[in-house]
């Protein structure tokens, strides 16, 4: 009797184990896929700038365009998007309230080099037209109880480099 | 003669468990990295306006080398140099979208198919990356 509840502890032990291991798999996946939407909204933000104002040797990106791209690209995340460009506003787009729509909460001047701190307390430069996105997930990610991973957050700073 | 009756019971249980925890945790990291190569070359498309024949080609050998699959095996469907993409000054706009799906074969997912009566062409599958990305390519 010991012997067969040795056996079926070590078969359960490895059960969990490999529920752990699937699940860390999906988790991993489910974090890139989140890295590079993180990614794509920054870059396509960043790409869609004023060409008015291009002509006059400022770079300033459409807040029309940002809304959409971050409904569109965003969806299904809660998101905030940082813009500094050379209207020399910084803006701050987020859905992080009660019925996640998007809203401009942040409008302030500022002046190169800016400074930003990120929400895990980590200190940079603005130092050209920049778009910053911080977004996050949550879902029920592990199956086992006691692991209670069920937020993922990733960021993404794209820089404009048009100055030579 | 019982415990060698309830070693025989467990030990292929166990053995399997283990083997099935090496199968996922191979296909998962697979995933992962087709997923990162799929992402390094529509970032490559993105600027190209297209999936080049290079870039799929590219793509084909570098999945085929690491995943040890035939190139011909791996699936790309992508806007290609026929239909080039160009930036456009509105997003939405229409014809600056940049779509693929990249389908790569899974040889294995369960590890002792022959103990659960599975064959080795039920044991198989496949994994689509899909998605779609803007052009940056500017107009000539």
């Amino acid at each position: 009797m010991k012997n067969f509840l040795t056996y079926i502890a070590i078969i359960v032990i490895l059960i969990v184990s490999f529920v752990f291991v699937s699940d860390f798999g999906q988790t991993q996946l489910e974090v890139g896929m989140t890295k590079i939407d993180s990614n794509k909204a920054a870059s396509t933000i960043a790409s869609f700038f004023d060409p008015e104002k291009y002509s006059e040797g400022k770079y300033v990106i459409k807040d029309t365009e940002a809304i959409e791209i971050a409904e569109d690209i965003l969806d299904g995340y809660i998101y905030t998007v940082h813009i500094w460009d050379d209207s020399l506003k910084h803006r701050v787009l987020t859905n992080n309230n009660v019925d996640n729509t998007p809203v401009w909460t942040v409008n302030e001047s500022f002046s190169y080099p800016a400074s930003f701190t990120r929400s895990d307390g980590k200190v940079f430069s603005i130092k050209k037209p920049t778009v910053v996105t911080e977004i996050e997930k949550k879902g029920d990610y592990y199956r086992l109880e006691g692991v209670d991973a069920d937020t993922i957050k990733r960021g993404s700073m794209y820089e404009v480099d048009i100055r030579k | 003669m019982k415990q060698i009756i309830v070693l025989c019971a467990c030990l292929p249980l166990a053995l399997i468990l283990i083997l099935q925890i090496g199968v996922t945790t191979t296909n998962n990291s697979n995933a992962i990295f087709v997923q990162t190569v799929v992402e390094e070359a529509a970032e490559e498309a993105r600027y190209d306006g297209c999936f080049t024949n290079e870039n799929i080609d590219s793509l084909k050998t570098t999945i085929s080398e690491k995943l040890d699959i035939p190139k011909e095996e791996i699936i790309v469907n992508a806007t290609g140099e026929s239909d080039v993409k160009y930036k456009s000054s509105h997003y939405n706009s229409g014809n600056s979208e940049i779509e693929y799906s990249i389908t790569v074969p899974i040889k294995k997912i369960i590890a002792a198919p022959k103990f659960f009566g599975i064959s080795t062409a039920s044991n198989s599958g496949i994994m689509i990356k899909e998605g779609s990305i803007l052009s940056e390519r500017l107009a000539e």
